[in-house]
């Protein structure tokens, strides 16, 4: 159990970086899909592996959520606005890689500080979890489409959420509801945005939207 | 005594034997016959019957840059462990003069292309020196993850033995180093995606344009060293795959061929599955396995 | 101790009878060469015997200055450096000798020759002085005398600038090193090194010391970003100048660091890593830039200073080491620094050398004119080969050894979260690679190939001095490579002033490279002997013919279609683009048949200076300026200031 859990948890650090690194967008849209499904699939083997109804349920919302209905709806809006790729981000796709690097290094430094309890300890889900969530922080500031930076946005959606992973053994609800209900919410104004640029300017660029100034 | 002894035959001989697999398994992919695999062993005696013209450009490094890059590949596979054995060479931090020797190897093939004079060279020499920087620390990170493993600093312990004796909890970063070395092995030997030993136009080259001018002996030297340095590589990624811990050195020099055999497999089916890739996209694609290194050295490191 | 002393005073006196005037010039150069040269070899004779195992000498006399005297003392550590600065010294003499007997027609070198033996006599005084006061005086006279020799071609506008640079680098450092020593003094009660040594009463400011040895050591020494003054100076002082500079005095800078750690008895973790960081940062960027240069003597500038971060990660390490309790790491650590030391002397003044033949030859530095001269000159381009092979850390020359010792140290950690020091390996690693890069460039583009103008084409072998002093030092180069273990006794020796008694010195003597390097240099040899043999029997019958290389079907190929040091330069460059943008100047041709004025020119500036230092000497300018606001010739407001000064020493002292 718990080298599966090892595992999926390096997959996640793996999709990270292919984020940062590529350049076609299709890949990182499958990548983040990815990404969501392997957390989805973690509450099942997390707790020793003792599962109910309830987890089983959760994770299979969540796989259907993040794994398939989001990216179909980033696929279609790509299609919509026909592009293919990214463009060089602020900083280079090389340097990107180089910061995603170093921000892996420093979850592990600072998860090492932190008061955990004695089972977490020695997992991997505290510096996996802040390490994507610094990784999405970065993809949001150093791009300049806006659909990576919704991309960006998922991926510190999922470092969050496998964060809280490591609180609660059953996932009540309540909070299961307004976290998809969160994301949800995001992707939808995301997408009205990506359809009201791309309208306004014929580009998903986010440079154009300093035109704006007055 | 004898395993020394084979496993210096085995370096001696086997080596050709690989670029032959890879064009086969390319050839079997686009349909072709293709030559037969024991194409270079022909080729390397046809250029051993030649003579040489030399160019008047050169000076005596032009003759001397093959000649030493192919003894200190020869040093360097002392070192290397093959099955399970010991290596003929061996003391502790010897990955050390391994990897330099590796780099004394790449610098006279360098001063050779230059001494040429010609622009050719020059820009093979140029991005062979550029793509080492981006492989060598790579190389050494999987080195320092190897000594977190297995707490011994020599090429055949940590490569061999050692290995089989690590905890688990170190498999994780072995994985992922066994995929930079991967990458570093496909940078090395000038392989797809980083470069396309088929062709022989500037635009696509990096080590096939560098020895443009060798001809005769200097040539077989080259084409010699340059099988067994892919043998050495692949040799390391297959002790990190397969650990070699029987005690039965039948049943180890077996697991350690058919690794080896497939790796090369492997070489052809992502030589005809990929393209190359172009020529400032390669940073990238060396970053990208230097991170991994370091996500799996930083995973031993806890 | 006498015969020190009287070799000092030997080539001192040589210094002085170059002022005389009425001697003809030659004389002066013969009498010159020869004093330091004798001078060089007879002090060699108390260092070996401390090198050994002997006894230190020294020697003591009160004088009237207060709070000094003059205490001089050969220790162990001392005897490394003085036994590189020794011969590194003989081998410039004689080199310069042969170098500046073109100028002696033309103008006076008495000044040359006598700065020269002086700079040479204080680099040693340096090396020996056991007391506060009297390193700082000779610490100054010796960077004094520096200047002197690096303004020697004061005609030339940037010569100057390079000089006020240089000139004010020190004196920032010097003023550092001043509070730094007065510390020690004030809190030790005494001025001498033993009694400074070990006295818990430093402890306290030792933060305050560290960080004061630092910027006036390292200024000197080369770190970044105090680095600024040795790309200008070492260029522009004449190459057997630069030499001494770049193989000696840089390295002052390093023994005056190992002595401030030496007279602390724990050395906390934070010093570790701010050396390893500054190691780290130095060594990178420096290698980065010299790839950059198309000067050959900035390059080799660049690239001291990425030897000196090679250094002080080895520093960095073996300060980790005592503090984490780890024998293996510090003496490794320290071992590899101190031996980098040496190597890093030997080979770097070679280049250096290297460098000034090839000017002498042909007239410039850039390496964008040179090429083929190989050819022409095969005694120097043999010498600047060894000297790239060993730079380069490649097996089996000296380099190798001394980065193995580092690297062996690195790997040798303990367990627990003070990991980070394992960052060295792979830094050293790229620092190693990026330096194949740049040596393959320095020694290609310039010995290989075709020559790419009209000097390099009419170069001609330099006389037997020159081409004598950098063989001596390649053999040197290569006699060391390949027996490391006739040094590493008296390294382990000088270990001894400063990691505690109770660590096993002579764990370096037996440094398993040791057991294998000899294996693997011997069999390197003997496999490219075989190769030779066979590929010599393959082609005995058979044709062998020569013939222009082949230019892609190109009726009329020129030198200029080659390669150039820049442009083989530009793409692994290119892989830093934040850290080295070169600034192109381009004027392209126009028209259908345009004039022959087109033309491109490049060069990289330098990060620190140009980023970061000038921005902030203009802002500093403009603040000073505005004060320019006080001085407005009123006599009137002047009383008005002294009045208000009153006023303020009453409130201060009521």
């Amino acid at each position: 159990m718990d080298h599966l859990v090892q595992i999926i948890l390096i997959g996640v650090i793996l999709t990270n970086l292919v984020v940062l690194g590529s350049h076609p967008l299709n890949t990182c849209i499958r990548a983040v899909a990815l990404q969501g499904v392997a957390l989805g699939v973690l509450p099942i083997f997390l707790h020793g592996g003792e599962w109910s109804y309830h987890t089983f349920l959760i994770s299979f919302m969540i796989i259907g959520l993040k794994g398939f209905l989001i990216p179909a709806l980033l696929f279609r809006a790509i299609r919509d606005a026909v592009i293919r790729k990214e463009q060089e981000p602020l900083i280079g796709f090389t340097a990107s890689l180089i910061l995603g690097g170093g921000l892996v290094g420093l979850g592990f430094a600072v998860s090492g500080g932190l008061p955990l309890p004695a089972e977490m300890k020695s997992s991997l889900l505290v510096p996996v979890a802040l390490s994507t969530v610094m990784m999405g922080l970065l993809v949001i500031v150093t791009r300049t489409k806006i659909l990576t930076q919704t991309l960006g946005y998922l991926m510190l959606e999922n470092g969050i959420f496998a964060f809280g992973l490591i609180l609660t053994k059953e996932l009540p609800w309540l909070i299961e509801m307004g976290v998809s209900l969160d994301i949800f919410a995001g992707i939808f104004v995301m997408g009205t945005l990506m359809g009201h640029i791309n309208e306004e300017f014929n580009s998903l660029s986010v440079r154009k939207l300093s035109n704006l100034k007055g | 005594m004898l395993t020394k002894l084979i496993s210096v035959l085995v370096t001696l001989v086997i080596p050709p034997l690989l670029p032959g697999i890879i064009n086969k398994i390319k050839a079997i992919f686009a349909g072709r016959q293709g030559p037969p695999v024991l194409q270079l062993y022909f080729d390397l005696f046809k250029l051993l019957k030649k003579g040489a013209v030399y160019s008047t450009t050169t000076t005596w490094i032009f003759r001397a840059g093959p000649i030493v890059s192919l003894a200190c590949i020869l040093m360097a596979s002392l070192f290397v462990a093959l099955a399970g054995a010991s290596s003929p060479l061996s003391f502790s931090g010897d990955v050390v003069a391994f990897a330099y020797l590796l780099g004394l190897a790449r610098f006279f093939t360098v001063l050779a292309a230059l001494d040429t004079g010609s622009s050719f060279e020059g820009m093979g020499a140029s991005r062979e020196v550029t793509f080492s920087i981006l492989a060598e620390p790579t190389l050494f990170i999987i080195f320092i993850v190897l000594v977190r493993c297995t707490g011994s600093l020599s090429l055949s312990a940590m490569f061999g033995q050692a290995l089989s004796l690590m905890p688990m909890k170190f498999a994780a970063s072995l994985a992922l180093i066994v995929f930079s070395l991967f990458v570093v092995c496909l940078a090395e030997n000038s392989r797809i995606p980083v470069d396309d030993p088929a062709t022989h136009l500037e635009l696509t080259m990096i080590h096939e344009v560098m020895v443009l001018d060798h001809g005769g002996p200097d040539l077989a030297f080259i084409l010699y060293g340059a099988s067994i340095k892919l043998f050495l590589l692949l040799a390391l990624m297959a002790h990190l795959i397969l650990p070699m811990d029987s005690g039965d050195p039948v049943r180890e020099w077996t697991y350690f061929g058919a690794t080896v055999a497939a790796l090369t497999i492997v070489i052809g089916i992502v030589e005809s599955a990929m393209a190359r890739l172009r020529m400032i996209r390669v940073p990238r694609l060396l970053t990208a396995a230097c991170m991994i290194a370091i996500v799996g050295m930083i995973l031993s490191l806890r | 101790m006498t015969l020190f002393l009287l070799a000092l005073l030997l080539i001192f006196s040589g210094g002085v009878l170059a002022l005389v005037p009425g001697l003809s010039p030659r004389k002066e150069s013969v009498l010159h060469a020869g004093t330091i040269f004798v001078g060089c070899v007879v002090a060699l004779v108390p260092v070996f015997k401390v090198l050994l195992g002997g006894q230190g000498a020294s020697l003591q006399i009160p004088w009237t200055l207060p709070a000094g005297q003059i205490a001089l003392a050969i220790d162990p550590l001392s005897a490394v450096f003085l036994f590189l600065h020794f011969v590194v010294s003989g081998a410039s003499a004689v080199y310069g000798f042969s170098y500046f007997r073109h100028e002696e027609g033309k103008r006076s070198l008495k000044s040359v020759h006598f700065f020269f033996s002086v700079f040479v006599v204080f680099i040693a005084l340096v090396l020996t002085a056991q007391n506060g006061i009297l390193f700082l005086m000779v610490w100054e006279l010796m960077a004094m005398s520096a200047f002197f020799l690096v303004v020697f071609d004061g005609h030339e506008p940037q010569v100057r600038r390079a000089g006020f640079l240089y000139l004010a680098a020190t004196h920032i450092g010097t003023l550092c090193l001043f509070v730094a020593f007065v510390l020690l003094g004030m809190k030790a009660g005494s001025f001498d090194f033993d009694r400074i040594a070990g006295s818990p009463a430093i402890v306290p400011a030792g933060a305050a010391i560290f960080v004061l040895s630092v910027i006036g050591f390292g200024g000197k020494a080369g770190f970044m970003p105090l680095h600024i003054w040795l790309p200008e100076a070492h260029p522009a002082a004449p190459s057997p100048v630069s030499a001494l500079m770049s193989g000696v005095m840089i390295k002052t800078g390093i023994y005056g660091i190992i002595r401030i750690l030496s007279f602390f008895q724990t050395i906390p973790a934070w010093w570790g890593f701010t050396l390893g960081a500054i190691g780290v940062v130095s060594g990178s960027l420096g290698i980065i830039w010299a790839l950059a240069q198309s000067d050959f003597k900035r390059l080799l500038a660049y690239s001291s200073i990425e030897n000196i971060g090679i250094i002080t990660i080895g520093l960095g390490l073996g300060c980790l080491g005592l503090s984490f309790g780890n024998p293996v790491l510090s003496l490794f650590g320290f071992g590899g620094a101190l031996f980098h030391v040496i190597n890093h002397g030997l080979f770097k003044s070679l280049l250096f050398l290297g460098a000034g033949s090839i000017l002498h030859a042909t007239g410039n530095r850039e390496m964008d004119r040179q090429g083929g001269l190989l050819k022409k000159m095969p005694l120097t381009g043999l010498s600047v080969l060894l000297g790239s092979v060993a730079i380069c850390g490649l097996p089996p020359l000296n380099g190798f050894i001394s980065e193995w010792l580092i690297y062996f140290g690195a790997f040798h950690l303990g367990h627990g979260k003070d990991l980070y020091p394992l960052f060295g390996a792979p830094v050293l690693a790229l620092i190693g690679a990026l330096a194949v890069a740049c040596f393959t460039k320095a020694f290609g583009m310039q010995f290989l190939g075709s020559p790419r103008s009209l000097e390099a084409a009419g170069a001609k072998e330099s006389d037997v001095f020159m081409t004598g002093s950098m063989a001596f030092l390649g053999l040197s180069c290569c006699l060391i490579g390949l027996f490391p273990g006739a040094v590493l006794p008296a390294i382990g020796r000088a270990l001894s002033v400063l990691v505690p008694s109770n660590l096993p010195n002579d764990l370096i003597n037996q440094a398993p490279v040791l057991l294998g390097i000899n294996q693997l240099a011997l069999g390197l040899v003997a496999v490219v002997f075989l190769l030779f043999l066979l590929r010599k029997a393959l082609i005995s019958g058979r044709p062998v013919t020569q013939a222009p290389t082949w230019g892609c079907g190109h009726a009329f190929g020129s030198p200029r279609m080659q390669y150039t040091a820049s442009s083989f330069a530009q793409f692994p460059v290119s892989l830093f683009q934040k850290l080295a943008r070169p600034i192109c100047e381009t004027s392209r041709p126009r028209g259908y048949f345009p004039e022959p004025n087109a033309g491109f020119a490049s060069r990289t500036p330098d990060l620190v200076w140009d980023r970061f230092l000038l921005p902030l000497i203009r802002r500093g300018q403009e603040w000073f300026h505005m004060l320019r606001g006080f001085q407005h010739g009123r006599v009137q407001l002047y009383l008005v200031y002294m009045f208000l000064f009153l006023v303020a020493l009453f409130l201060w002292k009521l």
